[in-house]
């Protein structure tokens, strides 16, 4: 089959009256939740992910890419017009895109916000048609020594390009890596760390049942806790859109450059929107001949986040749908959601399951026009998203998280493993414990052990093989190389800095 | 030491603890025979070794100050509504899907209210909440139950009354 006859099928099935819903509703949706702060389209993803083994899978894929494309476009809004960003991807619209509304031109960032998503994701998306093409040619040839060394890389680069304290980050992988080991063993299915001798650890800590204690029920205790939602007195007009033409002809290149910027921070794991907005906001800033203005209203700054947070998603799906790792949270929810439907997401991937590969990109592509569309024409509504009454949203997220903890292992242990992270997500903040390290490493482990070992039983040459393969290798010494810089890089600035100051 | 140095300090206890287990549980763990096989200990070993190893590195450089993660008050109603997930998962035990869904929908939604509806008497957003409750409830057991035909929880007490 040709690559437009998989979009053509895809298209087909989009077409039908679920599909439409589907993608029109998880864009929507997405980009709602995407608006209001402190939620997320990410929570929306999970709590939708115990339902989602009703659906087909692609229908399912294609309602999950709309909810993110939705999503990173909604997360402006509330930057824009409330100071406050609805999604950590538009933190740094925040900076200038706030100054409009506090000016009285809410509308011109609005309206250039809306452009660079469009012109943010969807080229991105075209990026990864591609790319995926060509990497998962060469995927295929992987074998487990490679494969566990990429997954070996993944984690690493997870670990070492975070923000934070990185020994604190491998505290959070340590933690992962054993409660991935709980269960039955890859190799022999013995059960193993089987605590009280209940059956029920034989399965593991399911994963949506991990994620809905991690996000949904910790954000929500931990908003309440802050007692930080009180009633939105927003009272800010916006008119409707207007093409930005000559902030884009003045920015033209600020976008190209930012959307390269995005689309390659979010090709590498466990970065996305959120860094990639800020690279982008840091390296147009310093390029700014009037560094003065940024940060007190430049539309450039608003054009620089929001393109390149919108151009991470496409690079993210590179590593997900042709190597099976993902880049960020919502490629986690991604394989989670495959996973509940018995598929397997690795290097094989992009030539067993096409269908849905296609469908992903369909559903980008379309979820792309019909958000550009709405923000665009219903522009005027804004305000009223960020209207929307939080005691409902919060107590429906809370109920839907605690049953679909229920409904994925079909008993009370789904739920108890959700409280039971609902409690490590506190702890992890307390401590100040990145969990975005931890969750790769969880959703990563299986295949890794699984790897490792079977890489270990092929090879008479036992671990030394893994260093013997050329691929392999590049793959662990880039990895060791990448945590070690991310040790390095801040006691090297922090000299520089002292050398500066003292000069 | 200050605040954040202690935090650390404890985290590299709790991390070094932490190892000192998963090292206990993963040697009593059975090897598989196969020959090549490093076993099922090896996995949850480097899990424990890269704990200890952090849990050191906290003890010995535990950084510096930062600012407070939650005060007093915040930890309180932190407290009362992880209170209400283990009230929802004992109702849902004890009274199934349609007992705990609706009651619980109600007291989480009035307590919420009291901070986005703060303009509001505490009489309307009972009444606002009730009536919340009521609908959110009978909507979600369509939704799960009839349209998505998902088994919910019956509860025990629930299923010993219909015997």
């Amino acid at each position: 089959m040709s690559l437009m006859d998989f979009f053509v099928n895809a298209l087909k099935e989009i077409c039908t009256p679920q599909g439409i819903l589907f993608v029109i509703g998880g864009t929507l949706a997405g980009m709602i939740l995407g608006a209001i702060p402190g939620l997320g389209s990410s929570t929306l993803m999970v709590i939708l992910l115990p339902i989602s083994y009703k659906l087909d899978a692609a229908m399912a894929m294609a309602l999950f890419i709309s909810i993110t494309i939705g999503g990173m476009s909604g997360g402006c809004i509330g930057s824009i017009l409330l100071g406050i960003p609805g999604t950590s991807s538009s933190l740094v619209t925040v900076f200038d895109g706030y100054e409009f509304t506090k000016q009285g031109q809410p509308s011109r960032a609005l309206s250039a916000a809306v452009v660079a998503n469009f012109l943010g994701n969807v080229p991105s998306i075209i990026l990864a048609i591609v790319a995926c093409r060509a990497v998962g040619t060469w995927a295929v040839k992987l074998g487990p020594w490679e494969y566990a060394a990429l997954c070996f890389c993944a984690v690493l680069m997870v670990v070492g390009l975070s923000k934070g304290n990185m020994v604190k980050s491998m505290i959070g992988v340590g933690i992962a890596i054993f409660m991935a080991s709980v269960g039955e063993d890859p190799i022999n299915a013995s059960g193993r760390f089987l605590f009280f001798n209940r059956l029920e650890f034989l399965d593991g800590f399911n994963i949506i049942s991990v994620m809905l204690g991690l996000f949904a029920a910790k954000i929500i205790l931990l908003e309440y806790a802050r007692q930080d939602k009180q009633n939105n007195q927003l009272d800010v007009k916006v008119e409707g859109f207007r093409f930005p033409l000559a902030d884009f002809l003045k920015n033209k290149w600020l976008i190209l450059r930012s959307w390269i910027t995005g689309a390659f921070i979010g090709f590498l794991p466990g970065l996305g929107g959120p860094v990639a907005s800020v690279m982008a906001y840091s390296n147009e800033k310093m390029l700014a001949k009037d560094k003065s203005k940024w940060g007190h209203g430049e539309i450039g700054g608003v054009f620089a986040c929001e393109t390149a947070n919108n151009a991470a998603i496409g690079g993210a799906l590179i590593p997900l749908l042709a190597l099976g790792i993902p880049g960020d949270a919502a490629a986690v929810q991604f394989i989670a959601a495959l996973n509940i439907q018995g598929i397997n997401v690795g290097p094989m991937f992009m030539r067993e399951q096409p269908g849905i590969v296609y469908m992903i990109f369909t559903g980008a592509l379309l979820s792309g026009i019909i958000v550009f569309a709405f923000q665009t024409l219903g522009m005027k509504t804004f305000p009223a998203i960020l209207k929307i009454p939080y005691h409902f949203l919060y107590s429906s997220v809370i109920l839907l998280a605690f049953i679909g903890a229920y409904m994925s292992t079909n008993s009370f242990f789904g739920l108890l493993v959700a409280i039971f992270c609902c409690v490590l997500g506190i702890v992890f903040d307390y401590f100040q414990i990145p969990s975005l390290p931890f969750l790769m490493a969880y959703i990563l482990s299986p295949m890794l052990e699984l790897n490792i070992r079977r890489g270990l039983n092929y090879s008479p040459n036992g671990i030394a093989e893994f260093f013997r393969r050329p691929l392999s290798c590049t793959f662990i010494v880039a990895g060791i190389a990448v945590l070690i810089y991310g040790f390095v890089s801040p006691v090297i600035k922090r000299k520089l800095q002292k050398n500066k100051e003292a000069k | 030491m200050d605040e954040k140095s202690k935090k650390n300090r404890i985290l590299g206890v709790i991390s070094l603890g932490l190892s000192i287990w998963i090292t206990y549980l993963s040697l009593n763990l059975k090897a598989t025979g196969y020959e090549g096989d490093p076993g099922p200990s090896m996995f949850p070993l480097i899990g424990a070794v890269i704990l200890a190893a952090c849990g050191i590195a906290m003890i010995v450089a535990p950084g510096k100050k930062e600012g407070t993660f939650l005060t007093k008050e915040q930890w309180k109603a932190g407290g009362k509504m992880f209170c209400m997930y283990l009230l929802l998962a004992l109702l849902l035990y004890l009274f199934g899907f349609l007992g705990a869904v609706p009651v619980m929908l109600f007291i989480i939604t009035y307590m919420l209210s009291g901070l986005s509806l703060s303009d509001k008497t505490p009489k309307q957003r009972l009444i606002t909440s009730l009536i919340f409750g009521i609908v959110g409830g009978i909507v979600l057991y369509l939704l799960y139950v009839k349209v998505l035909d998902a088994k919910m929880p019956e509860g025990i007490i629930l299923k010993m009354l219909s015997k």
